[in-house]
């Protein structure tokens, strides 16, 4: 059963735990990184010619006689959009990655929506495949939950920057990006990411993996199958050709992992064989981590 | 090239099915992954293997193909033909006497010679050929040649040591013969190649020629040995009814020894003697007082102990087999004798100097005469019509009787003996001898005639009687006759009173372990047949010392049972059917000396015949490249190779 009945239960308590990790910075309080007309003073940049001089900051004139311009944060609501990877090669693992997937989109909903904020969730495989729009409120959670158990693994490919593009185009307002997916994306995941991050959304990559996926216990020959491509291969895997495939497999999740830690994104290894509230806690223990590295000890 | 096996090629069909199995391949096991995307970067790692990986499946066929090729070369074994020419005929001597038994450092010389023999037989080649002759008392051949190796061993493994003498001699010539022989018939006589050759696995100890011609395996070290060489009873010389002991040991050894002589008698100790043997030297003693009442002497020596200097570890004794000997000592019980005589010193005195005989005399013949139980009766002159049935010596007959009748004289007859062998003339030898007159017998029965005039005379006879002891005639005229006067008549009488007492009292030397011992028997209660038939024979029983029984077949022979025994192997006591007994030592004085005799150069290991060519060599190498194909092909088979 993807949602067990305790299911809302442990999302209530992982609600609450967000709440004592995060001290009252949940989602909906979260400034956001767009800056604009608030009130929140965020930081200076370099004037431009034509820009409006009441913003401009007299006082470092005055003092270094550099032109500065302050920043203000803008204070919105938060849209939550959870990118989730239907693609067949998530039907794989014990349970499926899929599954882990959907109930992880499930809790990340929950969470922002227990916080006011807007949550949607937007299907993808080769292509934008199904959406559920951003709504607010927490009875939305049932809405979201029956959305996703009618969800397939059937998605032909992954092509996650084609992907990117249909969700941009159809949300075009900037917020929390969710991305819950093994990234297994021959063309590479860059180029999606990078679309996000240029469209300022702040990104949170979920890098589902199988335990089989990192460490196969495949010898021998063996016919391989790719589940979204069809393709068979007929190989002889030795030990060391083993130890290449870890060795390629963990590199493609360092490429992620740089990706993320170089542009102030999370990242997140998740094994599908962890259960969601295990892996939940550890993401909100790493979140906590990184606020408090951020702003210091909490009052 | 031959091939003994031929029908060993139809393992070759077994290729078919490998073929086919290769041909269909094994269905792989399809796995779904994620991605391939990770493992064909994997695999684009490994570039040089791609040849061979597209090949492996190729190469290993190719290689299961050369097992089976292998194999079944090695199955049908192949014959070379140019190793006929190569091919040996050993002919192998095992010295399986007594010295061979001596131990050093837990093994006897024996085993070690086996051992020796057995690596010699596991060298030979299939063509080769051997035989194997023990050389114990006499050469037994134990295997003729063969080349089959079981066999060859199991004829090593069942040489028996021998506790005689080894006639190592006549083993090597007998081997020379079969060596001879075999090359002749294995090559041709014209051919010339063949080749015989004699190997003999010995000590080196006893008597006999080095031969040059043989290869020799020498076994053993120099050890130190105390024997007995002589342990035989013997009659005294001072006294004719009296036996001594003689006792020898020889210290074959370098250094001095002590120790002791213990002697008993049927398990009683009788004395201990203690001994001191310079180095190489001998020791002898003379025991004179012994029991009248007979019996087995056993001897032994004990607490040895080689003399050495200070500090130098004194070795041991090296044989025990010749430190025990036995010898039989005859009883000499006392016997009652009548001497009816009307007067006769010389007579009298004859039988009263014997001092074994308690003798009662009857001047005068009594009409109704009462002869007593178990007395001999010597009737001298005066004859009963009819003879008592105790046994009886009668000299010098007056009258007939129901034996015989008095039909004459015969004046100044020459005496001879014409049965030297019989016990009753053991010792006495009458060739020639002039006598002035003796009377003449007719006898009733045809008697064993011992001693007879020229005329064919009996003079001296023998008549066994049923039922009733034996009569002994000797009609000479004593009182003419200087037969009396010599040393013969006391001799005959002792005999008479020996033979009718049962026991000969005479003293037979102990024989050599190994010997075959011929044997003279008696046996009141299965007679020998009338007119002592030549072709008479009789089943004996002859016991070991060890218990073991054999049945002997005796010929009848002189009026007694001869018997010849196979080649005496236990040392001890002997008994034949419980009539008599005989000893059997292990005392040899070559085989006490444990040193070798003869300086033998000890030739350098022979070499077999054996080459890579030969059967059984070709089938070991065939079998061991299948063994090295395995591995390769196990090898391939395994991750950490081909990756």
């Amino acid at each position: 059963m993807l949602f067990p009945p305790d299911f809302l239960t442990r999302l209530e308590y992982l609600s609450m735990m967000s709440k004592r990790v995060f001290r009252g910075r949940l989602l909906a309080q979260r400034r956001s990184l767009q800056t604009g007309a608030g009130l929140e003073f965020s930081d200076h940049r370099e004037y431009a010619p034509g820009e409006d001089l009441r913003y401009l900051d007299w006082n470092i004139y005055a003092r270094h006689g550099q032109m500065l311009v302050k920043r203000f944060q803008e204070e919105q609501d938060l849209q939550v959009s959870v990118l989730l990877d239907a693609s067949r090669s998530m039907s794989i693992g014990q349970p499926p990655k899929f599954d882990r997937a959907r109930q992880l989109a499930a809790a990340f909903a929950w969470l922002a929506l227990a916080d006011l904020d807007r949550a949607g969730i937007s299907v993808f495989a080769d292509g934008l495949v199904q959406e559920l729009p951003g709504g607010r409120g927490r009875e939305r959670i049932l809405t979201l939950m029956r959305f996703l158990e009618g969800l397939p693994a059937a998605g032909q490919g992954t092509r996650f920057a084609r992907s990117v593009q249909d969700f941009l185009q159809r949300s075009p307002r900037p917020g929390l990006a969710i991305v819950l997916s093994d990234l297994l994306d021959p063309s590479g995941v860059s180029e999606g990411l990078d679309q996000l991050r240029y469209r300022r959304f702040d990104l949170h990559v979920v890098q589902l993996f199988d335990p089989r996926d990192a460490r196969p216990e495949l010898l021998g020959d063996v016919e391989l199958e790719d589940p979204e491509t069809g393709e068979v291969q007929q190989v002889r895997i030795t030990e060391r050709v083993a130890a290449d495939y870890r060795r390629a497999f963990l590199e493609h999740q360092e490429s992620v992992r740089s990706y993320c830690l170089r542009y102030g994104f999370r990242w997140t290894a998740a094994d599908s064989s962890v259960p969601y509230d295990q892996l939940m806690l550890q993401m909100m223990k790493a979140a906590g981590m990184d606020a408090a590295a951020e702003n210091g000890p909490a009052p | 090239m031959s091939l003994l096996n031929p029908a060993a090629l139809f393992l070759l069909l077994i290729a078919l099915p490998i073929t086919l199995l290769y041909v269909l391949r094994v269905r792989l096991r399809r796995v779904p992954v994620s991605s391939l995307m990770f493992w064909q970067k994997a695999l684009a790692d490994q570039p040089p293997r791609a040849f061979w990986q597209r090949f492996r499946h190729l190469a290993s066929w190719l290689m299961t193909l050369l097992l089976l090729v292998l194999l079944t070369l090695s199955a049908v074994d192949i014959r070379m033909s140019s190793r006929s020419s190569r091919s040996q005929r050993l002919v192998l001597v095992l010295d399986v006497s007594s010295s061979m038994a001596a131990r050093s450092r837990g093994t006897s010389r024996l085993d070690a010679a086996r051992q020796a023999a057995l690596q010699q037989i596991a060298e030979l080649s299939d063509d080769d050929e051997a035989a194997v002759i023990a050389a114990g008392s006499a050469p037994v051949i134990l295997c003729g040649i063969t080349s089959h190796q079981p066999t060859l061993r199991r004829a090593i493994a069942e040489a028996e040591q021998t506790p005689g003498t080894g006639q190592l001699q006549d083993a090597i010539l007998l081997a020379q013969r079969i060596a001879a022989g075999a090359a002749r018939t294995s090559t041709g006589a014209s051919s010339g190649e063949g080749t015989g050759r004699v190997v003999v696995f010995s000590d080196g100890c006893g008597e006999f020629q080095p031969h040059e011609s043989v290869d020799w395996q020498t076994f053993g070290e120099l050890q130190p040995n105390v024997g007995f060489t002589a342990f035989q009873v013997r009659r005294s010389p001072a006294d004719p009814l009296g036996y001594e002991l003689l006792l020898r040991v020889q210290n074959a050894a370098d250094v001095s020894v002590t120790g002791r002589v213990e002697v008993e008698r049927d398990g009683v100790p009788l004395d201990v003697i203690p001994i001191s043997i310079a180095a190489n030297g001998e020791w002898t003693q003379v025991i004179s007082k012994l029991s009248a009442e007979g019996g087995q002497l056993r001897a032994e020596l004990t607490a040895l102990q080689f003399q050495v200097a200070p500090g130098v570890t004194a070795p041991e004794d090296g044989l025990v087999a010749d430190n025990t000997a036995w010898a039989l000592l005859p009883a000499r019980p006392r016997q009652q004798v009548l001497l009816v005589s009307p007067g006769s010193l010389f007579v009298q005195k004859v039988l009263e100097a014997n001092p074994l005989v308690d003798l009662t005399v009857w001047s005068e013949l009594p009409e109704r005469p009462v002869w007593p139980a178990d007395t001999l009766v010597v009737l001298h002159e005066l004859v009963p019509a009819v003879l008592p049935p105790n046994p009886l010596l009668v000299l010098d007959p007056r009258s007939g009787c129901d034996l015989w009748t008095l039909s004459g004289e015969v004046s100044d007859p020459v005496l001879e003996t014409t049965q030297s062998e019989s016990a009753w003339m053991r010792n006495v030898r009458l060739e020639q001898v002039l006598i002035p007159s003796a009377s003449v017998l007719d006898f009733a029965t045809p008697p064993q005639v011992l001693a007879e005039a020229t005329g064919g005379v009996p003079l001296y006879a023998a008549v066994r009687r049923a039922n009733a002891g034996p009569v002994l005639v000797l009609s000479i005229r004593f009182g003419g006759s200087d037969l009396a006067y010599r040393t013969v008549f006391p001799i005959l009488v002792a005999n008479a009173f020996n033979e009718f007492a049962g026991q000969r009292r005479e003293v037979t030397s102990a024989f050599a372990a190994g010997e075959t011992a011929r044997l003279v028997l008696q046996d009141d209660k299965s007679p020998l047949p009338e007119g002592n038939s030549l072709s008479a024979t009789r089943l004996f029983s002859l016991r070991a010392p060890t218990g073991n029984l054999q049945q002997l077949r005796a010929t009848a022979t002189s009026g007694e049972w001869q018997l010849v025994t196979e080649p005496l192997q236990e040392t001890g006591i002997w008994e034949v059917s419980k009539l008599t007994e005989f000893v059997v030592n292990a005392a040899h004085q070559s085989e006490v000396d444990l040193r070798p005799a003869v300086a033998v150069s000890v030739a350098d290991k022979p070499k077999t015949a054996s080459s890579w060519l030969s059967g059984s060599t070709v089938t070991r190498w065939l079998s061991l490249l299948v063994l090295v194909v395995m591995a390769v092909e196990w090898a391939l088979h395994q991750r950490r190779w081909l990756a």
